[in-house]
């Protein structure tokens, strides 16, 4: 183990000048400006935002698959906003809205002193990037139940709620969790920009400082290293969530016979045209 | 919002040439993007062992942030640091990383029972692919291409760390003065929003066009 | 088979609309990318050829534009490649040839190149500079007298509640309040070890934040940090009424306007005009330059303008 970690340090020096050591230097990743801290802040607000994005996106999304109405204004909306530069949005957003807010004299849960007023504009923007992945998985999720599939449980007797609890959402939920993961991955990568703005944190940080000296690739590039270790993370714990909650009579689409499932089909009926 | 226009008028040559060289940016990485994760995205559909490395792997290339991508990226494919081709190919590379997951998470959400029916009525796996899966997936292939596209408009703004100007400019003219001035900023958030908005109609005919059996059955 | 020919229809149509915009909106140079002028061709023998680079803030552009259009009116042959977005990549480009030249500040590229580097004066600066240049290929010609420093500026509030006016005023407060400055500053001879030496200043929070960016001054502005890292050239301090305490100490390194050049593209012609617009070029008329650009002049405008009334241009 430790001979792999040295060899591969030994790589990473050669060929990314320094990151190897960088990494393997205990004194870069204790302390208040060490690596951990990065991480820690930068899980956090990425926790913050996707489930504040998914409190919003996904009753949205459930609504206006089941309802089929609504979902061109809703999406309409979300994914333009979504194409400003995010940077440069967040700026604005700093500007307009960080006078607006009342700061916060003493530390505030994992938010120094000052940093609220800076952590909104980032929670807000932010939310913009991961709501239409959760949103329009969801509804497509939704949408595509098999109509008969739907007939079926009203013909049971259950009523709209029912139907859309009790058998849409559980057969759209792969689908709604590929949406969560995707804007889980864009969130993480995207949450690098929030240190631009004072007092706060995350992995952005070692990258926005690397490129002040010309020695600064090291940390650039191992930073970039932890985004992409922390993705990979994130995506298996929600991989093993998703493999929890979803009905293996549901999941049962990659057996190459369905037996007793309807998994989500994408169309009612192949016709010969 | 009179101000917002006058802006737009004084410098409509650089705002014209900027918004070009942003929709061709903000589309062609993702239409090269969407060639190249068919086939990946495939590969991960059809043999369940590779799911997770193709989707989780192109995932994390999502993740690299771009100015370090501009810093590596002439030394992999050779170009000097400037060369706007190392746009493109970041871009491109984002396009994919988002691509992926939802093309294999399509092509798996297709009925078996339609694609047994396929092979049953004497398709090959070649034409079941093409003329019955694949159209089947898109209309989830095509919400995740709007938001790929969408995503890929917003990314265009990193251009500018090699010098290649496009809109995301105003928002530097807006913040580069030193009482920075709003009209640049408004008229950025205006037509970045008129682009994914067009985009998004394009690509909602698009799928509209390419599935008519959706509408020709009611649920 | 109808679906797939409008589907082709579509795709077809998008790529079309993509070459179109790709050619019909030229290259992926702006209006500010154009060559420079073409000087007379008979001087134009030895004078040479070069891109000049810029970063992408104002000041920068017009110094590109400076500097290049006083070496084509030698008869250089320049082309420019504005609006380069961060130092690491056009430092990569000076060493890879895509650019020739850059406007630099020489502190700041010097601690760029050298984190342990202590010089403060120009004429130290410009010594520790011209090696540390060399080691990359590099050569810096005169520095001009223009300087674009660092400073610590407040809010007139503060200024007042505290009656500062220079940095060492801040001594006895300064535990209580937040500085706001670029990350190197916690390093940097001339940064926060500085501050404590020569004025006995101790921050009590310390936050990296780009140097006079939107962000630092909306921050200052709202009062989330107390003191900031503003250039001295920089017209937000004015135009927000606020104070740049005095470095009465001399703690921060010098920052002059100096030209920087790939050593293998040098000519005479471009050390002759460079140095000449460096000998005529100072803090104030800078200062006046920058006005006229912030208050909506073209840069090269206004760089011609300059040029052509110093009989450089």
């Amino acid at each position: 183990m430790a001979a792999g970690g040295a060899v591969m340090s030994v790589v990473a020096d050669n060929y990314f000048d320094g990151v190897g050591t960088f990494l393997t230097t205990s004194s870069n990743w204790w302390g208040p400006d060490g690596l951990v801290h990065y991480l820690r802040d930068h899980v956090i607000y990425t926790a913050i935002i996707v489930v504040v994005a998914a409190l919003i996106a996904l009753p949205a999304g459930l609504v206006v698959g089941h309802t089929g109405r609504g979902i061109v204004l809703v999406a309409g909306l979300a994914n333009g906003l979504r194409a400003v530069p995010t940077f440069g949005l967040l700026v604005l957003v700093y500007v307009w809205l960080s006078p607006k807010i009342p700061i916060n004299r003493h530390d505030v849960l994992f938010l120094p002193r000052g940093a609220v007023r800076a952590f909104v504009p980032v929670v807000l923007v932010l939310m913009l990037l991961a709501i239409p992945p959760i949103l329009t998985n969801t509804y497509a999720g939704i949408q595509a139940v098999d109509p008969q599939t739907r007939d079926a449980a009203r013909g049971m007797g259950m009523r709209g709620g029912q139907v859309l609890r009790m058998v849409e959402l559980p057969i759209a939920l792969p689908l709604i969790m590929s949406g969560l993961r995707s804007a889980t991955l864009q969130v993480i990568a995207t949450v690098t920009i929030a240190p631009f703005l004072p007092l706060l944190g995350g992995l952005g940080r070692p990258i926005a400082d690397g490129a002040e000296s010309a020695g600064g690739n090291p940390p650039m590039i191992g930073a970039a290293i932890l985004v992409a270790a922390l993705a990979l993370s994130a995506d298996g714990v929600l991989n093993l969530v998703q493999r929890l909650i979803v009905s293996p009579g549901v999941s049962g689409r990659f057996r190459s016979q369905p037996g007793v499932t309807t998994a989500p089909t994408v169309e009612a009926q192949l016709t010969v045209a | 919002m009179t101000s917002v226009w006058h802006y737009f008028f004084d410098h409509r040559s650089d705002i014209t040439s900027w918004l070009y060289t942003t929709l061709w940016l903000g589309a062609l990485p993702v239409v090269i993007g969407l060639v190249v994760a068919i086939p990946l995205g495939w590969l991960a559909y059809r043999y369940r062992w590779a799911y997770p490395p193709i989707v989780s792997g192109a995932g994390l290339l999502y993740t690299i942030p771009s100015l370090v991508l501009f810093l590596i990226l002439p030394g992999i494919l050779g170009t000097k640091i400037l060369d706007p081709l190392n746009v493109a190919v970041a871009l491109t590379i984002y396009a994919i990383a988002l691509l992926v997951r939802v093309v294999a998470d399509a092509l798996a959400a297709v009925s078996q029972d339609t694609l047994a029916a396929a092979t049953a009525m004497g398709f090959t796996s070649w034409q079941r692919f093409i003329k019955v899966q694949l159209p089947l997936a898109i209309p989830v292939i095509g919400a995740g291409t709007r938001v790929a596209i969408v995503s890929n408009v917003s990314l265009v703004s990193v251009a500018s760390f090699i010098g290649v100007i496009q809109l995301g400019q105003l928002f530097r003219d807006s913040f580069n003065a030193p009482t920075h001035q709003i009209p640049p900023a408004v008229l950025g958030v205006i037509l970045f929003f008129v682009i994914a908005f067009v985009y998004d109609l394009i690509l909602l005919l698009a799928i509209r066009l390419s599935t008519p059996w959706q509408r020709a059955v009611r649920s | 088979m109808k679906r797939s020919i409008a589907l082709a229809a579509v795709l077809a149509a998008s790529l079309g609309l993509a070459a179109c915009s790709s050619s019909g909106g030229g290259d992926n140079s702006s209006s500010s990318n154009s060559a420079g002028g073409n000087g007379s061709s008979s001087s134009g023998a030895n004078a040479g050829s070069i891109t000049i680079g810029s970063a992408d803030f104002p000041e920068s552009v017009l110094l590109a534009d400076i500097y290049g259009d006083a070496m084509s009116a030698k008869g250089v042959k320049v082309s420019k490649h504005l609006n380069i977005g961060e130092r690491p990549i056009y430092i990569k480009a000076l060493e890879d040839g895509s650019i020739g030249a850059f406007p630099e500040y020489n502190g700041s590229i010097l601690y760029y190149l050298d984190t342990k580097a202590t010089a403060k004066s120009t004429a130290d600066v410009q010594t520790a500079l011209t090696a540390a240049a060399a080691a990359k290929n590099l050569k810096i010609l005169n520095a001009a007298a223009a300087q674009d420093s660092d400073t610590i500026t407040v809010t007139k509030s503060t200024a007042d509640k505290y009656h500062l006016t220079s940095i060492g005023d801040l001594a006895p407060v300064a535990g209580q309040l937040t500085f706001g400055g670029p990350a190197g500053f916690k390093t940097r001879a001339d940064g926060i070890p500085a501050l404590k030496s020569i004025y006995g200043v101790t921050f009590g929070t310390f936050t990296s934040l780009s140097a006079g960016g939107t962000v630092t001054v909306t921050a200052l502005k709202n009062g989330t940090i107390d003191a900031a890292d503003i250039f001295s050239t920089d017209g937000s301090i004015a135009a927000n009424n606020f104070v740049a305490l005095t470095d009465d100490k001399s703690m921060f390194a010098a920052q002059n306007i100096v030209p920087i050049f790939d050593q293998s593209k040098l000519t005479q012609a471009m050390t002759d005009a460079c140095n000449a617009v460096s000998a005529k070029l100072d803090t104030k008329t800078l200062a006046d330059l920058d006005a006229q650009v912030a208050g909506g002049k073209d840069p090269d405008a206004v760089a011609k303008a300059w040029l052509s009334s110093q009989g450089l241009g």
